[in-house]
């Protein structure tokens, strides 16, 4: 452990993994905001 | 939550990530130290144990729990390994990504809203096989 060594793959995945929460956390207040403001 | 729905891009991370902790965190270690894969697994998981309840002293809260967080993930990447055996990787990375899907699935297709969400989620993981 600690982490065996975090080669460039895995910190590119995490990276990715990271951005895709966030993107995904991002276009999901949108939908909700849509629903707000269209009164769903 | 549940992950707030998995992207392609967060599983393609995630599955970057545990491959990397196979092919580079035991094969390759195991290679360099003249271990065998089952001493390798082995020391890595016993490692892990005697680090968790050592991030107690990790004040941050948000630093400490993603310290736990992806600590108890390679653990239990190793668990898994343990279990099925090395040769298998490729398959258990997307068996493990498809367990993460159902987890989103169930929660958004069914149990969003409902009064036990979490409760019933736990329990359909619970279930579900790896």
């Amino acid at each position: 452990m600690p982490l065996c060594g975090f080669n460039k793959e895995m910190l590119e995945g995490l990276k990715k993994f990271h951005e895709g929460l966030a993107e995904q956390r991002i276009d999901k207040s949108s939908e909700e905001k849509q629903d707000f403001l269209e009164g769903n | 939550m549940p992950i707030c729905g998995f992207n392609e891009k967060m599983l393609k991370g995630l599955a970057a990530l545990t491959e990397g902790l196979i092919e580079h965190g035991l094969v390759y270690h195991c290679e360099k130290n003249g271990e065998t894969i089952e001493q390798g697994i082995k020391r890595e998981i016993s490692d892990m144990a005697r680090l968790i309840p050592e991030l107690n002293r990790i004040g941050d809260s948000a630093k400490r729990i993603l310290t736990e967080g992806i600590v108890k993930y390679a653990q239990g990447v190793y668990m898994l390994a343990r279990k099925t055996g090395i040769e298998n990787y490729k398959d258990n990375i997307s068996k493990i990504m498809n367990y993460f899907k159902s987890m989103d699935s169930k929660y958004y297709d069914e149990l969003e809203g409902q009064p036990e969400d979490m409760k019933d989620l736990a329990e359909f993981l619970n279930e579900k096989e790896i």
